[in-house]
């Protein structure tokens, strides 16, 4: 290759450095700071009457306009064990989310429990 | 200038009856040099998007992409001076959203030594200038910005005795709109966007005398009245009278 054409390439290549970026936006999401509240899919459980003896498990799903800090309460109708799942997302899925049966503390779980509530913080 | 937190106006820094902190007003920004930053920082210092949100760190504010005009025009006699300047930009990624902000700036600022014109001795001038800037985003109603300011100014210097001036200025600052203000860490990241309306008005008006006493020594006594009016905001309407005496001395 000649000198010109070595000249072209170079140029060509710190263009092509200069337009890549990974990054769509820096910071966080506006919409996320300032956007509204939506609940876009309800709160739904998968397999709410389950046999943790043969290793079932309960997962959630629920999908909100934009991440929130959520937790879900799970108690026992006979024993009043608690479970308490917590986390931040917009998404609660069995990807993120499963539950063996497991309570937060002592006591434990036996044979019924009450999906108790979900509660959200961080949005109006 | 540095608008980062605890910098505060030193001349009544504090007002109404319930001690808040006044607003900086363009009598501030001529008055006071306590504002404007004296030292040098690595990273990007605070900035209020009122006063200058195109460029704010001059030439070199980072995230700008665009082109700048700058046009002079003075006529043979010097009676005329005039200057225009404009310049469209863009940010070059997008804070907090993917649509990027979009900039216009158009200044002006026209010059009349109408002595030259009249033909008289003793010196007659009138300027008028206008600096205008128009910052707009697109895209969802949360994030979209539109944020308007305008400044005008307008002086008269008119000398009636040997080394006598009398100076008149005119100064109005109207501000409306919305932006996000960026917060940043110690590492220059953004860690929040505060969302602020802005609706105000902020005037002054000056007239005085001054005393050219040697070459480089003037004396100027002159009296300012000058306030800010806010329109749907929390900071109460203000207006101040004062007298003032400078003895400058260029060195």
């Amino acid at each position: 290759m000649n000198l010109k054409t070595n000249n072209f390439l170079l140029i060509g290549l710190v263009f092509s450095l200069f337009t890549c970026s990974e990054k769509e936006f820096e910071g966080m999401p506006i919409e996320n700071l300032y956007g509204e509240f939506k609940i876009l899919e309800p709160f739904e459980i998968n397999n709410g009457n389950p046999n943790f003896s043969i290793n079932e498990l309960v997962s959630f799903h629920c999908e909100f306009s934009k991440p929130v800090e959520y937790k879900i309460t799970i108690e026992g109708i006979s024993t009043k064990a608690t479970r308490e799942i917590s986390g931040f997302s917009n998404l609660i899925d069995s990807s993120l989310i499963e539950w063996d049966g497991s309570p937060s503390k002592l006591p434990f779980f036996y044979r019924r429990v009450l999906f108790n509530r979900i509660n959200f913080r961080g949005s109006n | 200038l540095d608008y980062g937190e605890g910098n505060i106006n030193s001349i009544y820094p504090l007002y109404t009856n319930m001690q808040t902190i006044r607003p900086t007003s363009i009598f501030d920004l001529i008055a006071d040099d306590r504002l404007y930053n004296q030292d040098l920082s690595s990273i990007l210092l605070t900035f209020n998007p009122i006063y200058s949100n195109i460029l704010p760190f001059g030439d070199a504010t980072p995230n700008r992409n665009g082109v700048y005009f700058n046009g002079k025009y003075t006529n043979k006699s010097k009676i005329i001076l005039g200057k225009l300047n404009a310049g469209f930009f863009r940010e070059v990624i997008g804070q907090g959203t993917p649509d990027k902000r979009r900039f216009t700036l158009l200044k002006a600022a026209l010059k009349l030594n109408i002595h030259r014109f009249l033909k008289l001795r003793k010196e007659l001038s009138f300027s008028l200038s206008s600096e205008n800037e128009f910052t707009k985003r697109g895209g969802n109603s949360v994030s979209s910005i539109d944020l308007r300011s305008n400044q005008l100014n307008l002086s008269l210097n008119a000398e009636f005795a040997k080394r006598f001036f009398i100076q008149a200025n005119y100064r109005q600052f109207n501000v409306k709109g919305n932006e996000f203000l960026t917060q940043r860490n110690d590492f220059g990241e953004i860690t929040y966007f505060s969302f602020t309306d802005f609706n105000q008005k902020d005037k002054m008006l000056s007239i005085g005398i001054l005393n050219k006493l040697r070459e480089n020594i003037y004396a100027n006594i002159q009296y300012n009245w000058w306030g800010m009016e806010f329109t749907g905001q929390s900071s109460p309407d203000y207006k101040y009278n004062r007298l003032l005496f400078i003895l400058s001395l260029k060195l």
